[in-house]
């Protein structure tokens, strides 16, 4: 490279460019924070038919299932950009809410002979908590 | 002690590939017609620009059927992405340089302001 090709002033424009190009990035993978938190409300919704308003398990379950579908489908169709380690975090917020939800919390509440919609209701919040967390955290990138 | 400019990677100080490669070290990937749009180019020069850094592993290229149509994904390599940072860091080390040889100017004695 010719020796007068780079002076500091062009560099500093350079670097003004990558925080510029780097921004617009970002601002295309906001989609997920909103992804993160549609997978929160579904969560908590289902938690809610199921143990609060007493939806048989198999419809309701067959429901949530088609909703995360519709979300996931919606998303490989119109997302441009992803952000960094989305699926990772993603998956482990699923496998974080399925094991709060199914392995301690459902099983604990029912030990305890919990029948109030509110037991029921925290429970859902707390099982969702890890979408929520991620949505927060990909918002704040 | 040579110059930080002499550390300056070639291959990614091309504009276009260097706002590629900025853009692509935030994410995890990113559409072709997204990046063409982004950088403002042709495709064809985003082609030859991705080409180029395919290449050299600076990034990774995929295609990935969606109907009717193709989609094209890029991301950057780990190698890619410590490439890129490297020529960030001898950047900001030229931009550095420029600091150190025109200290802050301070008023003269006797200057009303």
């Amino acid at each position: 490279m010719p020796d007068n090709e780079m002076t500091p002033h062009e560099a500093e424009r350079q670097l003004h460019q990558v925080a510029t190009v780097a921004a617009h990035a970002r601002r295309a993978t906001r989609w997920y924070p909103w992804l993160s938190l549609a997978h929160a409300v579904t969560a908590l919704t289902y938690t809610v038919a199921l143990d609060v308003l007493g939806a048989p398990w198999w419809p309701a379950t067959g429901v949530f299932a088609v909703v995360l579908a519709l979300l996931w489908s919606a998303v490989a169709r119109n997302h441009e950009a992803a952000p960094r380690h989305w699926i990772r975090d993603m998956g482990i917020s699923v496998a974080t809410w399925a094991i709060l939800y199914f392995v301690m919390l459902d099983p604990a509440l029912q030990l305890l002979g919990a029948t109030g919609a509110s037991w029921w209701v925290a429970a859902g919040v707390v099982a969702a908590s890890p979408f929520a967390a991620c949505a927060f955290a990909s918002a704040r990138r | 002690m040579t110059h930080p400019r002499r550390d300056l990677d070639s291959l990614i100080h091309s504009p276009v590939r260097f706002s590629v490669l900025a853009a692509l070290a935030h994410l995890e990937s990113a559409d072709f017609r997204f990046l063409a749009d982004l950088v403002e180019v042709s495709d064809s020069s985003l082609s030859q620009s991705l080409t180029a850094l395919a290449d050299a592993d600076l990034v990774e290229i995929r295609k990935e059927a969606a109907g009717r149509r193709t989609r094209t994904w890029v991301r950057i390599t780990d190698h890619g992405s410590e490439a890129f940072s490297q020529h960030v860091r001898t950047l900001q080390e030229i931009a550095d340089t420029g600091a150190i040889e025109q200290p802050s100017r301070t008023p003269l004695k006797g200057d009303a302001s």
